[in-house]
């Protein structure tokens, strides 16, 4: 009977290990224990049974035309999925145990880049509420950014409390960083490694994730939707306390709430993708990958000069007039213009093919 | 007789027959159908495992039958097998076809009998 369940093993090695194949294996393995047991009470000896049973096993073309070509085979040769792929394009064909460690990878890092950002938005939101020491001032977002530059220009004349609010700012954002930066790196390597390339999976492994990315829906919509009732509640909040007059405490408490927000929907948006990136759909559907190679490098390049002045520009005018309480409002607006810039050239590209 | 000599296309096409037919009257589970089609083909015909449990996970995503865990035997679980109407319905198709089958053949078989 061992050499029975042996070789059910090795036939079944090369298919990989999902339900499908388990069951199989399990009720194949039962009806032939069941015949060898049969064999040995006629009087067979156990070569004869064992023998018997391999015997009647059968071809396993049968197995493949069930389950799918084995992923070993399939690394050899790309195998093309169904799907946005032509036979002609260039892919990567990508192991069972690689898609799944590319899936692990995104969701473990996705955990730690949406602390990442619950460090930064809490120290913001901590460092706002010791830099003013009170709980009522107005025009709260001008006057830490006058008190924090002031700490930083004149350390000497800083108030013991904007010196601790600066501290107790890089205490979390230095944590952050250090994550970014790991997690970022982490990434990257998947990222260099597969490129804009397409990734080839065998039948098998391309059903098993995309029953992992079924099952992961509904959770998917439960955290945004959780996410989205986080900002709501972060929103009445600001506005309830800020009728109370505790403005500094509002925009605090506002910044401090969205900070689990913004873990939820970093978290859940990254595993999402995860399985978009994985299985080829969506934004990384291989013929929109093609075309979007060139709108995404006008793209880049304009962002790369864009930006950095946008941020010159918004310094410049804050820091020497003085008039943070307005020059924020360039942020949103530049957005928008370079969100609408992006979208414009997306489409030109695509309407050029 | 000697089934196995029967060449694997030709009986490609009437595996679901076979099968059906064992589960017509009444569940059955892997070795047992196994057994019954052994014995109602009176011992010339074997059916290989690879056919057997590939045809079982063909008819089920067709919808021709439907399975369930069953009553253990020696502490193993097994899994049975139950024709649905539709099973029952294509199992019969099967069978006219097969009837006009040997009609047609038999008239290209030098002294055949009509």
């Amino acid at each position: 009977m061992e050499a029975i369940k042996i070789y059910i093993e090795n036939v079944f090695k090369a298919f990989g290990d999902n339900e499908r194949v388990t069951a199989l294996k399990r009720d194949m393995l039962a009806g032939m224990e069941e015949k060898y047991n049969a064999l040995k009470a006629e009087g067979k000896s156990e070569n004869e049974a064992v023998g018997s049973v391999i015997a009647d096993f059968g071809s396993i073309d049968e197995i493949v035309a069930e389950l799918g070509t084995p992923p070993i085979i399939s690394e050899l040769r790309p195998a093309v999925s169904k799907g946005a792929y032509e036979e002609d394009d260039e892919g990567i064909p990508v192991s069972r145990e690689d898609a799944l460690r590319l899936t692990a990878a995104f969701k473990k890092a996705s955990k730690w880049l949406g602390i990442g950002v619950w460090l930064i938005l809490t120290g913001v939101s901590t460092m706002m509420m010791i830099v003013n020491s009170g709980f009522n001032t107005q025009n709260i977002i001008g006057e830490t950014a006058t008190r924090f530059t002031n700490t930083i220009t004149n350390p000497g004349s800083a108030s013991l409390a904007e010196a601790v609010a600066l501290f107790a700012l890089f205490l979390f954002i230095i944590p952050a960083v250090i994550l970014f930066i790991i997690n970022g790196m982490s990434l990257n390597r998947y990222y260099e490694k597969y490129g804009n390339k397409a990734l080839f999976l065998d039948s098998s492994t391309r059903t098993e994730l995309e029953q992992m990315r079924e099952r992961f829906m509904p959770k998917f919509t439960a955290v945004i939707a959780a996410g989205v009732a986080i900002v709501l509640l972060a929103v009445g909040g600001f506005l309830l306390f800020a009728n109370l007059g505790l403005e500094t405490f509002a925009v605090s408490a506002l910044i401090f709430t969205i900070g689990f927000a913004a873990f939820l929907f970093i978290v859940a948006g990254m595993e999402y993708h995860a399985y978009d990136y994985v299985l080829g759909r969506g934004d990384y559907g291989y013929i929109t990958k093609k075309q979007s190679q060139d709108s995404e490098r006008i793209i880049g390049t304009v962002a790369a000069v864009f930006w950095p002045l946008i941020t010159a520009v918004y310094l410049l005018w804050s820091f020497v007039g003085d008039s943070w309480s307005i020059s924020w409002l360039i942020w949103p607006i530049s957005g928008i213009l370079f969100g609408a810039f992006a979208g414009g050239i997306s489409v030109w590209t695509e309407g050029k093919k | 007789m000697e089934y196995s000599s029967i060449s694997s296309e030709v009986i490609r096409g009437y595996i679901d027959l076979i099968i059906l037919r064992v589960l017509y009257d009444g569940d059955s589970y892997g070795y047992e159908i196994s057994k019954s089609i052994t014995r109602i083909s009176v011992g010339g015909y074997i059916m290989k495992e690879t056919t057997l449990y590939s045809a079982f996970s063909r008819l089920g995503k067709l919808g021709y039958l439907r399975s369930y865990p069953g009553t253990y035997s020696g502490g193993r679980e097994r899994t049975y097998y139950t024709l649905t109407e539709e099973g029952r319905e294509y199992y019969k198709q099967k069978c006219d076809e097969w009837v006009l089958t040997k009609d047609l053949i038999n008239k290209f078989i030098i002294g055949g009998q009509l």
